[in-house]
């Protein structure tokens, strides 16, 4: 499964986390325990009325529900 | 743990050139920690000093300000390097 990931790398995509967090993204990297490495991201509140910049940043495998691509990447 | 291909760099690869600097964490509740680096291990439990700790609570923000820390890397959702997140 891990291998249709790298099909994603350097692609936009959203994130489901715990909490009801959505982040938002371009996949620069990721390993076996689904931590991921993720630039140009931001943080999507109040159901996209409001975007936070947060730029590069690692996100932890275990709080990840969901990956879902944004730019259409046919698998 | 090898990185599937050339062009990906790895999620801990990032945490790793941060060592030294500041950092900012996303906790799994609201709270966030800001501090400097030391180091870390395999499960991203960190080690930091000149943390500064931001708690949504009922009253208002918190700020606790402490010197050296052991975080448990289980509740950590996010790590931004840099330290400057705008909330």
């Amino acid at each position: 499964m891990l291998n249709s990931m790298s099909r994603w790398v350097g692609k936009q995509v959203r994130l489901k986390l715990n909490a009801w967090r959505v982040v938002e993204g371009v996949l620069q990297g990721y390993d076996s325990y689904l931590n991921l490495l993720l630039v140009e991201a931001m943080e999507v509140k109040n159901e996209g009325n409001q975007r936070i910049n947060i730029g590069t940043c690692f996100v932890r495998g275990n709080n990840i529900s969901v990956i879902e691509t944004l730019d259409s990447t046919k698998i | 743990m090898a990185a599937p291909n050339p062009s990906t760099l790895l999620p801990l690869e990032l945490v790793d050139k941060c060592i030294g600097s500041r950092i900012h964490i996303i906790m799994k509740s609201d709270k966030e920690i800001v501090g400097t680096l030391l180091g870390f291990d395999d499960f991203v439990n960190m080690v930091l000093e000149d943390v500064t700790e931001y708690e949504a609570t009922p009253e208002g923000r918190r700020i606790t300000q402490l010197d050296q820390i052991l975080l448990n890397g289980n509740h950590i959702t996010m790590l931004v390097p840099g330290g400057e997140v705008a909330d």
